[in-house]
Order: structure tokens, then C-alpha cells, then sequence
């Protein structure tokens, strides 16, 4: 009876160990693979939008101030893809024929407790930028500024957004709606790209080695593991935390 | 009629205890493996992006010559034994470090591809990118992983 007591306590202990050895691991593994995912559609839909521009283009200005610190700076460039076709348009002369503004930036969504179910309180890095809220959502929109470009007439070429008329555009979504910003002049498109990034950073040519280099850095945070250690929202995740994960971006826009 | 009632034996408890334990460990063996290989999967791509940063690094630089004269040395000369290149960069929390190969393409004669032709010479780029594993950047079980990149470059296009 005791041999047979001892040895059931022993096999249960075994199982106990394993099934949360397990599950941290599922909890690893999941965690991971989101952040994972998060990163990649990010940096996919980054990285395809500005190697189909030109450097000189590109324009970086302060983003939304959701919770007090700034919540990430925003970017801008020409396109020449048709927004009818998809197809890359060219002027007769063989240059890019600019047909719409893109313009990327993060934001904290309204409505951020009913949709989470906790308020986020900003927490500021070294530079100014918050480092407290990991819900912040990647914005893309696509607009048509100034007269209306026809792909059949070079005359409405695209001009770049200048930074004063690309401040307007940077609106938050409610939660993860984004209807309420169809009626901002010339949004021909809007997209949230991936949910849940901590932080963004945009810096073009920092190194004097590549002079047309655009310099991108994203953040997310594994939140599953995260919220076991800490409390979502009431904590800064800097460079140095293990729940924090970046992947760094160097893009070169191809066309002149 | 006299009925019997058979109790388990401890040697029988014994193998069903065994089996149970064999089982357990089989499910906790195959999370490992899991893990790992979804860990492996993520590094291979995340060192596909870098390989190819680092070609499209090269290729600015090319472009502009910076610094001057860096055009002209790699298109005179073949970096197959010695890399034209080379360091680590740090992405995703791995290390990754990495060498450029570049050789002239040559035709079935041995001679340019390009021929002759001023700024017409054709580059074969090879980006080798290798790590180990990503947060202890030690050896966790799938060893030293790699990926390359190779694409063309044609002075010309620069």
C-alpha cells in the first residue's frame, strides 16, 4: 500500500512537471510565432512599399501623441504603382509616373480600454517615444493629394505631401475600425497592417557608409509572456527587456 | 459458487506506471522539438531579410562609391577565397555574421561575360549569413544556421 501510495505521488509529480514544462513552452512557442507574425507583416509591407520609390521622396515627421509621449514618427514617400491595375506607371520619358502619397505611422486606437480591458499610461525612452503601450496598431494610408491624378495624364502627376499636409492625416482608428477616416481629403485607401507593435523608428542615410539608406525599427512585445511577469500597460519595455523583440530594417528605394 | 477478485499486482503496477511515464516524456520530447524547430524557422527567416539587407547594402554603396574607389575594386577583382566583405550585424536579438563572395561571370571560354566593354562587367554576389542560437547565442540543439543570398550585378545598371 505505501510502495503503491509512492509511486502514484511520484508518477503524479512527473505529471504535474510536464504538463507545465509544456506549457510553457506552448506559451513560448505561441508567443513568439505572434510577435513573429506581427514583425513580418509589418516589415513585408514596409519593406515592398519603399524598394518602389525614390529616396529623395521620403519624408519623416513627428507622429500622434496618444498617451503624452510621441507614439512613434511617421513616413511618407511617392508611389507609382496604379492603384486600378497595380501595375508600375511610367511617364513617356521612362521616369516614375507618381500616382499616389503613402504615408506609414503607429498609433494608440481609441477606445483602447474597451478593447483591451486595461488602460495603457505612456512611459517615455530616452528619446521622447513611448515605450508603455504594446497595443499600438501600424497605419498605411494611401492618398491622392492635391487635383486628382488620372494615369492617362502626366499633367496630374502626384507631388509629394509636404509635412504640414501630411500632420493632418495622422488619426487614430476606433479600435480597429478605420471607416470614420474616409472622409480625410484624397484617402483613396486605408489599411491597419499589424496590431500590437510597441514602437517604430524612421531615420534616413544615419550612416555616412550608405547614403540612400532608410533606416527602420520595429517593436513588438510578447505579450502572453510578458503579462506573467509584468503589468501590461504600467510598464516600460526598453531596449533591454527579454519580452521585447525588434527587427531592424535597411531598405533602399531603387528608382532615382 | 465461490467468486475470486484479482487485485493488480505490483509488477503489473510496476509496467503501467512505466508505459504512462514513456508517454508522458514522449509529448514533453515532442514540445521540445517543437519549439525548436519553430525557433529555426523564425531565424532562417529573419537571416534571409538580413542576407538580403546586406546585398542591397553593397549595391548602395556600389551605386555611389562610397568610399571612392570601392566601384572600381570589386569590379576589377574576384573575392572567391577571400571575402570582399565581412562582419556581424545584430537583428532580432541574434547575431548574425556574414561574408560577400563576388566573382566575375565568365562565358564558356573563360573570358567576361560583359566582354570588353567599358562598365559592362557582370558580378556573381554571394551573401553568406550564419548564427547560432537566438538568445544565448550558443549552441541550443540545431547547431549553426545558414542562409545565402546570390544575385547578379551588372556594372552598367549601377
Amino acid at each position: 500500500m505505501v510502495v503503491a501510495f509512492a509511486l502514484f505521488s511520484l508518477v503524479g509529480l512527473v505529471l504535474a512537471t510536464a504538463f507545465s514544462k509544456a506549457g510553457d513552452i506552448w506559451r513560448d512557442v505561441s508567443g513568439s510565432n505572434d510577435t513573429q507574425v506581427r514583425l513580418r507583416k509589418s516589415q513585408n509591407s514596409i519593406s515592398t512599399d519603399l524598394k518602389r520609390t525614390s529616396f529623395e521622396s521620403v519624408g519623416i515627421i513627428s507622429g500622434t501623441l496618444s498617451l503624452g509621449p510621441e507614439d512613434s514618427p511617421a513616413f511618407f514617400f511617392l508611389s507609382a504603382i496604379d492603384p486600378a491595375t497595380g501595375q508600375f506607371s511610367r511617364t513617356r520619358s521612362g521616369t516614375p509616373f507618381w500616382q499616389r502619397n503613402i504615408l506609414y505611422y503607429l498609433t494608440v486606437p481609441k477606445d483602447h480600454a474597451g478593447l483591451y480591458g486595461l488602460t495603457c499610461s505612456g512611459a517615455a525612452d530616452g528619446q521622447g517615444y513611448d515605450i508603455g503601450c504594446p497595443h499600438k496598431v501600424l497605419i498605411r494610408k494611401v492618398i491622392d493629394t492635391g487635383a486628382v491624378t488620372l494615369p492617362s495624364d502626366e499633367s496630374t502627376m502626384e507631388e509629394p505631401l509636404t509635412a504640414a499636409e501630411a500632420v493632418k492625416y495622422l488619426t487614430s482608428p476606433v479600435r480597429f475600425d478605420t471607416s470614420s477616416m474616409a472622409i480625410e481629403p484624397g484617402l483613396t485607401d486605408v489599411s491597419i497592417v499589424a496590431t500590437n507593435l510597441l514602437t517604430m523608428r524612421a531615420e534616413l542615410a544615419p550612416s555616412a557608409r550608405w547614403p540612400h539608406e532608410i533606416r527602420i525599427l520595429l517593436s513588438t512585445v510578447d505579450i502572453l509572456n510578458a503579462q506573467r511577469e509584468k503589468p501590461i500597460g504600467q510598464t516600460a519595455f526598453d531596449l533591454d527587456s527579454i519580452h521585447r523583440l525588434d527587427i531592424l530594417l535597411q531598405l533602399f528605394p531603387s528608382l532615382p | 459458487m465461490k467468486r475470486t477478485s484479482h487485485a493488480f499486482s505490483l509488477g503489473e503496477l510496476l509496467v503501467a506506471l512505466g508505459l504512462i511515464a514513456v508517454a508522458i516524456l514522449s509529448v514533453l520530447a515532442l514540445s521540445i522539438t517543437i519549439a525548436k524547430s519553430n525557433r529555426e524557422g523564425i531565424d532562417h527567416g529573419v537571416g534571409n531579410v538580413v542576407a538580403t539587407q546586406i546585398s542591397d547594402r553593397l549595391i548602395d554603396q556600389l551605386k555611389t562609391d562610397t568610399p571612392a574607389g570601392s566601384k572600381e575594386a570589386f569590379f576589377a577583382n574576384d573575392f572567391i577565397s577571400t571575402p570582399y566583405d565581412q562582419g556581424v550585424l545584430s537583428n532580432n536579438n541574434t547575431d548574425f555574421s556574414y561574408e560577400i563572395y563576388a566573382r566575375t561571370v565568365t562565358d564558356t571560354s573563360g573570358s567576361s561575360l560583359g566582354g570588353t566593354t567599358l562598365n559592362n562587367r557582370l558580378k556573381k554576389l554571394d551573401v553568406m549569413v550564419h548564427w547560432w542560437d537566438s538568445n544565448t547565442k550558443d549552441h541550443q540543439g540545431y547547431g549553426e544556421l545558414q542562409v545565402s543570398v546570390s544575385r547578379l550585378i551588372n556594372e552598367a545598371e549601377l
